[in-house]
């Protein structure tokens, strides 16, 4: 170790010794979501074990019923083999998301719906690549785990530029930006969020969020734009001012609420 | 008090469960605060943590020992939590965190700034150095055991933690907040 690493190591316990540790509190509520998860775990055994049940009582009850039944026929089972390609196939945004995306909290989008995406949302299709799409549930609570019954969805892109890549989540509703950050510029109806809020003027400031918002049907939309590493999925480098706000000047906020609109349950 | 390493087999998943809390706990959390710099994301991710490993307890194979599955746990829901992270985290923390405020003297205040600037930097390197970094200041973790929990060649390691340092040490040095760092 040299005095670098003697250095950061010092600095790093420090402060972790100082401000971070594991609470009484803490170990109280794991305590009780693990209780919690094992009397979940009962219910649902119970609750399956009745389910196969009943399967089998109805599948015993309709034998001899299927049996009367002429099986034969040929065209029935075409129909059906050609029913399920169609399903199979059948990518409409409709289709990804009523059908199956209130299963869990994140759907990512297919290759095809993507490039209807990609089409329809950036007016510079050939300078932003569309590379993921997914719809995340939220829900008021911050649980992650709760889309069955979630509305609060967000439509999250990932586009990458030759340089860059731009994280974009649509959704409905608005976010006090004022809450969370001191340093707040304002470009026209975008408001901006320096990398660093200390930095001195000296040096060009580079952004890390850039958030709009967009009235639809009397409904306000935010959309937030956020730096982004592809690559690594995770981490965000600051951009220059131009940068982010070409990116978000390229977008279509009317289409892409659209969108949005075409998957947000209705009350 | 229970040795965890020796024979499990009598003893509850529960108590278990409340070993591995009280002597990882703190460990882990701060490795998940260097990892995420957000003290509320970070408690939620030991909550995740110690209820996973509480759902594998009965599959663990103790083909190492608690501490380096616990952190590989940990590290993962790190990675999970940043890849969920999106309007969540802009909407419920800062990501100037408000445990950073209010310091009492200016020294203390000085030397704040100075932890509190190294965190944030160690946190906004690339995944793949930072959590080489991580376990290597914080835990004080040797290559081969780092090399054991991120399941990555030992010369990958190394390589990787120079690099690290490499950025680090510049970011440090560019930082407006205090001189160059030797």
């Amino acid at each position: 170790m040299d005095q670098f690493d003697k250095h950061v190591k010092e600095e790093v316990q420090g402060y972790l010794n100082k401000h971070v540790h594991f609470s009484p509190e803490e170990s109280q509520q794991i305590r009780r979501k693990v209780a919690n998860k094992r009397a979940t775990k009962k219910i649902d055994r119970v609750y399956y074990t009745v389910l196969a049940s009943a399967i089998a009582l109805f599948i015993i009850l309709s034998l001899p019923l299927l049996k009367t039944l002429n099986f034969n026929s040929s065209s029935q089972s075409n129909y059906s083999a050609v029913a399920e390609n169609e399903t199979e196939g059948y990518n409409s945004l409709d289709n990804i998301v009523n059908g199956k995306a209130n299963n869990s909290s994140r759907k990512m989008f297919s290759n095809e719906a993507i490039n209807d995406l990609q089409l329809s949302i950036t007016n510079n299709p050939e300078k932003y690549k569309l590379k993921k799409a997914s719809l995340n549930y939220w829900s008021k609570s911050g649980e992650y785990n709760d889309s069955a019954s979630s509305k609060e969805i967000t439509l999250a892109l990932s586009f990458q530029s030759e340089h860059n890549s731009y994280f974009t989540q649509i959704f409905k509703g608005e976010v006090n930006l004022e809450d969370n950050h001191d340093v707040i510029e304002k470009v026209g109806n975008c408001s901006l969020i320096p990398a660093s809020e200390t930095s001195s003027d000296m040096q060009e400031n580079k952004y890390i969020i850039a958030v709009s918002e967009i009235l639809i049907n009397d409904e306000k939309y935010t959309i937030i734009v956020q730096t982004y590493d592809l690559h690594n999925d995770i981490d965000a480098n600051p951009y220059s001012k131009t940068n982010i706000l070409d990116f978000l000047e390229s977008l279509q906020p009317e289409l892409a609420v659209q969108n949005l609109l075409e998957i947000i349950p209705e009350d | 008090m229970i040795d965890l390493e020796g024979d499990y087999s009598e003893v509850s998943s529960d108590m278990i469960l409340d070993q591995l809390m009280e002597d990882y706990a703190t460990d882990l959390k701060r490795i998940a605060f260097l990892y995420v710099n957000d003290i509320s994301e970070c408690e939620d991710i030991i909550q995740e943590v110690y209820i996973s490993c509480y759902q594998k307890l009965s599959s663990f194979r103790h083909e190492s020992s608690y501490k380096t599955w616990l952190i590989r746990i940990t590290i993962n829901k790190c990675k999970d939590y940043k890849k969920r992270w999106s309007i969540k985290k802009l909407i419920y923390t800062p990501i100037i965190s408000s445990i950073f405020t209010a310091p009492s003297a200016e020294e203390q205040f000085i030397n704040e700034q100075t932890s509190r600037t190294m965190i944030e930097q160690i946190a906004n390197l690339p995944t793949k150095y930072k959590e080489v970094l991580i376990l290597y200041y914080y835990q004080q973790m040797s290559m081969t055991e780092i090399s054991e929990i991120l399941h990555v060649n030992i010369n990958t390691i190394k390589s990787r933690l120079l690099r690290g340092k490499k950025i680090l040490q510049n970011k440090l040095e560019r930082s407006n907040a205090y001189g160059p760092v030797r």
